[in-house]
């Protein structure tokens, strides 16, 4: 196979957006069966992803058509996989809550396609201009996504918000393209960082400018402290599954390609950035946990709890260049834990919630237990992880991120990681106590656990709990260890020639 | 063949695996048919013994040792530890007995528990708790060991509070828990201590017999005997006993599997198996010695006032144990690992007899409410009349022999101190034992009308053949002066003590005091207690008879200091100092959210004009670093 | 030369801000996205000035992209204006505010 094996997982999820769009436009399939499609269509990408799963190597695929904008390594296959199973796992969440008397059509898939097409081909990206595109198509088709249903006013506002603040961002980002451009003459990751080497004598203040605006995009994108005001609206404005879909992977392709960026190109700016962004995860704990604190309904407490754990996921960030590979791997296998543990909780809220009456808030909650006792278990596990209690995925991702920072020297941001995690029990657990200690459940239409959403969403809570072991207990199974190694060959494979 | 390993160990784990399952689903929705649950249970500790067969013949023919290692467990920095199993000859004996006794016992609880509606339950944590043991046995290093060590841990809380039901017996489940913590904590310190000194090289027994020379001798010591720490906790020795004998509270084939035959004796095997390094460190091994001959006499003391048949065989398991740990002490670890082989058949058959006596009695335990049974139980009557010569060291019984070796090995270290309290509670041993037997089988019987229930023949098929292992086990062990072989000591070769020399006619003079000894604790037993008047009130008080006070010493020194203290942080502490600053900490958080949320006013210019608040922030930074 | 390039960029940062401005000081959606338009074509005007300065394509090229880019935002944009002016009949920035702290608890 030549570069074309290379390409095939983006190929099949562009391809299928575009079929699913033609298909949409007939009206004569079944919601459910352009579900079905859809599903069929990311499977088989994340089948041809997998097959260089692992396996190191750094590929610029049709050098003579795309020029190296483009680039396919270990790196971006390990993301992309990542990215593949959330769009496939929002499908198999949403199966019951897209319905057609919610106003969700065909379109929906085909943009759901787009956006994950987007999001690997930001992974993927090796130039700046191809990222802004890859960021564009990503956002564009989520900003529909979220206001899909028109006829719901929180819906449309918060596309409408997203958009705004959304299009600033980008904008920034082609600015700090420009000035990066003005300064180096490029845009290609790699050249940049060559130009910008001490070596060169050159006044590299423009390119600082332009890489902190960068910076800016990302941080946006990431939702940290202070462009994280939109987070909030944005998540609880959106249908469940879409906020699910957002929270999980947007910001896994949007740290994929910040982490590339860096490791690339500006490994001398970034010494700049230091002070900058440790008052920016500082104030960014605080703010996810204050905000949270005061959360009553659970979508939103979830949107601010994304914040606190965005403050986690840049304290790895920070001291990438002094732990390198460690801490880049413990940014992925952060990523991978806080995917699980937000995908299950966001996808039960969903489930729950996909008969009409919304069960949302936290008293909505009280004895659950006893009405649906698996569920909660689910909710439960899903809550402790993202707590970060030992014997679960969150634990581990945890433990890797705040004992690099001690080993970095970062103790003060350890320090108020560690508190931030301790206030967060608080709203986490409220959940928990709620369903098991108080007798009287308020009942009402819940769904019994029947389909695939629920199937689905008891594989994450299972491999929640299999990547807080942490061992093969069991012979012969993929452990943890296996992710986290590909993790750091992955790193590796980035400064390959 | 070396996979066999493995299977040993799986085929008990599997079945309980299937028959908690089993259970669950008859929980859940109706009942099954008990076959479910006891076919495979009878069957896997049988799959496991003739596989044991299998790689003991193995063993024995071609002489290697067997090592399988499926696959990486852990990996830490650079060392791999294993998920491995050892087979050699000390492991694969231990596997043999106790697979072998695990069998019968399980044949018996299948007639014991029968109407129980645990059943089910019952079976899965004994399955549970044979593959733990046979883990701990088969392991090849200390950590997998520590598997199998939590896992009978963990079983045998389960199974003492079995019956949950009577607060009482899940206190004594707690007890046990709690009193083995203490010594897993020492194992687990001295575990952790050795493995700085192992991490060139791995964790297993072989990769730490390299290292353990260069260990300095100081720090040696301290490793052994925290890892005697934890013997002492799973072994039931000063000072860390106190919870055997309330353990007593499970059902008696619990008390038969693990606190006499199996479980128990997991901190001799540890002793044991870590001869290499208990060898360089002889001190620490003369002071286990001295705990075990303590242990020995303090119990054998106890043992003698007691009126519980159950709590009179725990007792007497301690003492049992003890000289073990007195054998294992003296760098005679094959001499201990003896006797632990032949303890186990007498002593699962003791407490297999004490199970048909209470079954037939319903569940009577007091010994002095039997009496008599000589006639209406006669097979128990023989069985426990083999066991308790056993358990006295009267020839030709498997006790006998073992015992014999104890003592001579005490003797021809020249620690005669130790050598004359193991004599002496050799005599009480056969006093305690034969007060216990005449007392429930010879003495006038004054409730003759009493219904006794008949024993079905699956409890007495077991009982049988152990009577037949308590009878035999003793003689691959027959010392050369009585013109035997001694068979175990050549095939445990490598744990013998070496140079031991004493004359025969010293060793003759010593096993004829040791049998004189005990046949004077027998006469004594016969006076006193051989047609025992049951009229007049058996009065049982005394120091003996409170077991030294020792329970309510530690209460007062160690649960109620400890008690004052909590409750003192309770209610100080904690109410009038922490909850105060967690609570005024949480007002101050809770205002940092109204305040924040005021922020959150979906206005998307002022979110706009943060976001530019933020840029502007960003580059005077920048202006002010770059200058 | 070099003072020509240093108008133009001073030309195009002058753009982008007063683009940044109009986002937050207006309240009319309309105008919103016209400043945001205004800040990506300060951009491109930035791209193409430096490409020519430097003698080099690769700007141009991807001022053309941006523009790309720039119309399918504004498809949305426009249909999303429509909406809102459906649920509203106000193109006020400030009405939709729904989803603020306040209105959730």
């Amino acid at each position: 196979m030549g570069d074309i094996s290379y390409l095939l997982p983006l190929l099949f999820v562009g391809v299928g957006a575009v079929v699913l769009m033609l298909l949409s436009y007939t009206k004569s399939l079944s919601i459910s069966s352009i579900a079905k499609i859809a599903l069929g269509f990311l499977v088989l990408a994340f089948i041809s992803n997998v097959y260089y799963f692992g396996e190191l190597h750094k590929v610029y695929p049709y050098e003579n058509v795309f020029f190296g904008m483009i680039v396919s390594d270990t790196y971006s296959v390990y993301f992309n996989s990542i990215l593949l199973v959330g769009a496939i796992a929002t499908i198999l969440i949403g199966w019951d809550y897209f319905r057609p008397d919610r106003r969700f059509t065909g379109e929906f898939f085909s943009l759901l396609l787009f956006s994950t097409f987007g999001m690997m081909l930001l992974v993927q990206s090796a130039e700046l201009l191809s990222a802004f595109i890859a960021l564009e198509i990503a956002s564009l088709s989520l900003y529909v996504m979220i206001g899909f249903q028109t006829d719901n006013i929180r819906r449309v506002e918060a596309s409408y918000r997203y958009l705004v603040l959304g299009s600033l961002s980008g904008v920034l980002f082609l600015f700090g393209t420009a000035l990066i451009y003005a300064s180096t003459k490029t845009t290609f990751l790699g050249n940049i960082g060559v130009e910008l080497l001490p070596q060169t004598g050159k006044d590299i203040s423009l390119a600082i400018g332009g890489a902190t605006l960068i910076l800016i995009t990302f941080l946006f994108k990431i939702s940290a402290f202070p462009f994280q005001n939109w987070t909030i609206d944005v998540y609880d404005g959106s249908p469940l599954p879409v906020s699910a879909y957002m929270a999980s992977t947007f910001k896994v392709a949007v740290f994929a390609f910040m982490l590339r960026f860096v490791a690339m190109d500006l490994g001398y700016i970034k010494d700049y950035w230091d002070g900058l962004l440790m008052g920016v995860i500082i104030l960014t704990l605080a703010y996810g946990t204050f905000l949270a604190l005061a959360q009553n309904n659970l979508k939103r407490m979830l949107a601010s709890s994304s914040i606190v754990h965005t403050g986690y996921l840049l304290i790895a960030f920070v001291s990438i260049d002094i732990i390198g590979e460690s801490a880049s791997s413990s940014i992925i296998y952060y990523l991978i834990a806080y995917f699980l543990s937000a995908m299950g909780a966001f996808g039960l809220i969903s489930y729950i919630s996909s008969s009409d009456k919304l069960r949302l808030t936290y008293e909505d909650f009280k004895g659950f237990s006893h009405v649906r006792p698996y569920m909660s278990a689910m909710l439960s596990i899903f809550m402790l992880s993202l707590a970060g209690l030992p014997g679960t995925i969150g634990f581990i991702g945890k433990f890797y991120i705040f004992s690099g920072a001690i080993e970095a020297g970062y103790t003060v941001l350890a320090t108020s990681a560690i508190l931030a995690t301790f206030i967060s029990i608080y709203y986490y657990f409220k959940l928990i106590a709620l369903m098991y200690f108080y007798p009287s459940p308020i009942l009402s239409n819940v769904p019994p656990l029947k389909g695939l959403p629920p199937i689905f969403i008891g594989f994450i809570a299972i491999a929640v709990l299999w990547g807080g072991i942490g061992n093969t207990f069991i012979a012969f199974f993929p452990s943890i260890d296996f992710l986290i190694d590909v993790a750091k060959l992955s790193h590796r494979s980035l400064f390959l020639q | 063949m070396n996979t066999l390993l493995m299977w040993i160990v799986l085929s008990p784990l599997l079945t309980s695996i299937f028959i908690g399952m089993v259970y669950m689903w008859g929980l859940k929705y109706h009942k099954l048919a008990r076959q479910w649950y006891i076919v495979p249970a009878l069957i896997s500790p049988f799959v496991s013994f003739v596989l044991a067969c299998f790689v003991f013949w193995e063993i024995l023919t071609q002489n290697n040792i067997l090592v399988y290692k499926p696959y990486v467990w852990l990996s830490i920095e650079n060392v791999d530890i294993y998920m491995g199993f050892l087979g050699d000859k000390l492991s694969i004996l231990m596997v043999l007995f106790v697979s072998f006794v695990g069998w019968m016992i399980h044949i018996y609880a299948s007639a014991y528990m029968q109407d129980d509606e645990g059943e089910g339950k019952f079976f899965f944590y004994f399955n549970l708790f044979l593959a733990s043991m046979l883990l701990l046995v088969l392991a090849d290093g200390p950590l997998i060991m520590f598997i199998g060590w939590e896992g009978v841990g963990v079983c045998s809380y389960l199974l003492i509070g079995f019956y949950f039901r009577v607060s009482q017996n899940v206190v004594a489940g707690n007890k046990a828990f709690i009193v083995n913590r203490v010594g897993d904590f020492g194992f687990v310190i001295g575990m952790v201590t050795l493995f700085f000194y192992c991490t060139d090289v791995g964790f297993d027994y072989a990769s730490i017999k390299q290292v353990v020379g260069n260990i300095p001798s100081f720090t040696l010591a301290f490793i052994g005997l925290m890892l005697f720490v934890g013997a002492m906790g799973k072994s039931a020795q000063i000072p860390l006993y106190v919870w055997l004998p309330d353990a007593m509270a499970g059902p008696t084939p619990v008390s038969a599997l693990i606190h006499a035959a199996t479980m128990v004796t997991a901190g001799v095997y540890m002793v044991a198996r870590f001869n290499f390094l208990y060898e360089l460190i002889p001190q620490v091994g003369v002071f286990i010695a001295y705990v075990g001959a303590l242990s020995a006499f303090f119990a054998a003391i106890i043992a003698t006032k007691q009126t519980d048949i159950k709590k009179i065989l725990a007792y007497s398991t301690m003492s049992q144990l003890g000289y073990m740990f007195i054998a294992v002490g003296l760098g005679g670890y094959a001499s201990g690992v003896f006797h632990v082989f032949t303890h186990a058949f007498f002593k699962a058959l003791l407490f297999m007899g004490a199970g048909a006596v209470m079954t037939a009695l319903h569940h009577e335990q007091d010994i002095f409410k039997m009496g008599g049974l000589r006639q209406k139980l006669p097979l128990v009557h023989g069985c426990m009349l083999v066991a308790t010569l056993a358990l006295c060291g009267i020839p030709p019984f498997a006790g006998f022999f073992s015992k014999d070796q104890i003592l001579l090995e005490a003797f021809a270290s020249g620690h005669y101190l130790l050598w004359s309290i193991a004599t002496l509670t050799a005599g009480l041993s056969a006093y305690y034992m034969f007060r216990l037997f005449f007392v429930v089988f010879e003495g006038k019987n004054y409730n003759s009308s009493r219904h006794i229930h008949r024993l079905s023949k699956t409890m007495q098929v077991p009982i049988f053949v152990l009577a037949i292992g308590s009878l035999m086990a003793g003689f691959i062990g027959v010392p050369l002066v009585l013109g035997g072989d001694n068979h175990i000591a050549s095939y445990l070769f490598e744990w013998t003590k070496k140079s031991l020399h004493v004359e025969h006619s010293i060793e003759f003079a010593l096993m004829g005091l040791s049998v004189t000894v005990a046949l004077v604790g027998v006469v004594l037993a016969y006076v006193k207690f051989y047609r025992y008047d049951f009229k007049k009130e058996y009065v049982s008080k005394g120091i003996v008879y409170n077991k030294f006070y020792v329970d309510e010493f530690y209460h007062l020194l160690i649960v109620l200091p400890l008690q004052s203290l909590s409750s003192f942080i309770a209610s100080r502490l904690d109410i009038q100092i922490i909850d105060a600053l967690i609570m005024g900490a949480c007002r101050g958080v809770i205002k940092g959210g109204r305040f924040v949320s005021l922020l959150q006013n979906a206005n998307t210019r002022f979110y706009s004009l943060l976001m530019m608040c933020g840029v502007s922030v960003f580059f005077i930074y920048l202006i002010l670093v770059l200058g | 030369m070099s003072n020509s390039i240093t108008a133009y960029m001073f030309l195009a940062m002058l753009l982008l801000s007063i683009g940044f401005l109009g986002v937050i000081s207006r309240k009319n959606i309309f105008v919103i996205y016209m400043s945001i338009e205004l800040m990506l074509n300060a951009v491109n005007l930035m791209f193409v000035a430096l490409s020519r300065y430097n003698d080099l394509m690769s700007g141009q090229i991807i001022a053309m992209c941006i523009i790309a880019v720039a119309t399918a935002e504004a498809g949305i944009f426009l249909s999303l204006i429509v909406v809102l002016y459906r649920r509203k009949k106000s193109l006020d920035s400030d009405i939709f505010n729904t989803l603020s702290q306040k209105e959730a608890l």
